[in-house]
């Protein structure tokens, strides 16, 4: 799968967690899910099984706890979807 | 220290029940997933387990401040009628239809006062201040946010202090000391 078709995924699950829709119109490969769009913990679980389900991955609990901003998510899904 | 969470219970969304199992799948060791199994209701073992779990990473991110909140990390024990205990930690929860909170503080100190408020999220500050200010008329507060939240009391007079808030729910805790 493409970086770019993997990031316009990742966005449209990311989407409805989001509490600053603003920091979301600017969203980056830098930006910090829980400091910049202030998604809360809990939905970043969401966004994991979201993730999980659209990707067809599993996401175990050693690379969750490094998916802070986008870039990290992306290549955390990259790199599952390649080993797939 | 304190740590406290607020969860609001009519938010929540929708899901099937394997959306809920694979949640407490990514939140919850086995040992948890048996003592909340009698909560399981509308998902409020989910709720309980993630409340308490919140509150401790808030208390504990004072001394050990790590970045990111990995529930599976923070084990927590069976409750008796709303207390619990996580180490030296005490917990006290509460909920009913429309929320639950939980709050933990060190053995050492005195339990908490703990205050929730029906109020939005760009609320919680002020509300927090009116409240004090309310109490203690003669003491100028401030509220400190970073690292973590600190209640400026004077130059030289921090009180322990936690915030949280959800949906239409306001929550926080403060020790005078």
């Amino acid at each position: 799968m493409e970086r770019n078709e993997i990031i316009q995924q990742l966005k449209t699950i990311i989407e409805p967690y989001v509490q600053d829709q603003e920091a979301f119109q600017n969203i980056s490969e830098n930006t910090d899910l829980l400091n910049d769009l202030k998604v809360n913990s809990a939905n970043l679980v969401d966004i994991i099984i979201d993730a999980e389900m659209a990707f067809d991955i599993e996401i175990d609990d050693d690379s969750a706890e490094k998916m802070l901003t986008v870039k990290d998510a992306v290549e955390i899904i990259e790199q599952l979807t390649h080993d797939r | 220290m304190i740590g406290n969470d607020i969860i609001d219970l009519q938010i929540i969304a929708s899901r099937p029940e394997w959306y809920w199992d694979r949640f407490r799948q990514k939140i919850m060791t086995e040992a948890e997933k048996q003592w909340l199994a009698p909560y399981r209701k509308n998902q409020l073992d989910i709720w309980i387990a993630w409340a308490i779990k919140e509150s401790i990473y808030k208390l504990e991110f004072q001394f050990n401040p790590v970045r990111y909140f990995s529930p599976k990390t923070i084990t927590c024990q069976s409750l008796n009628e709303g207390k619990g205990r996580f180490g030296k930690y005490p917990i006290a929860l509460h909920w009913n239809r429309e929320r639950l909170s939980a709050l933990c503080w060190l053995a050492t100190q005195k339990k908490p006062k703990h205050l929730i408020m029906s109020k939005k999220r760009d609320q919680l500050e002020p509300a927090c201040l009116a409240y004090l200010s309310d109490q203690y008329p003669e003491k100028g507060f401030a509220i400190q946010r970073k690292p973590f939240p600190i209640l400026q009391v004077d130059e030289s007079t921090h009180w322990p202090l936690s915030m949280s808030h959800d949906g239409s729910w306001v929550a926080f805790a403060y020790d005078p000391i």
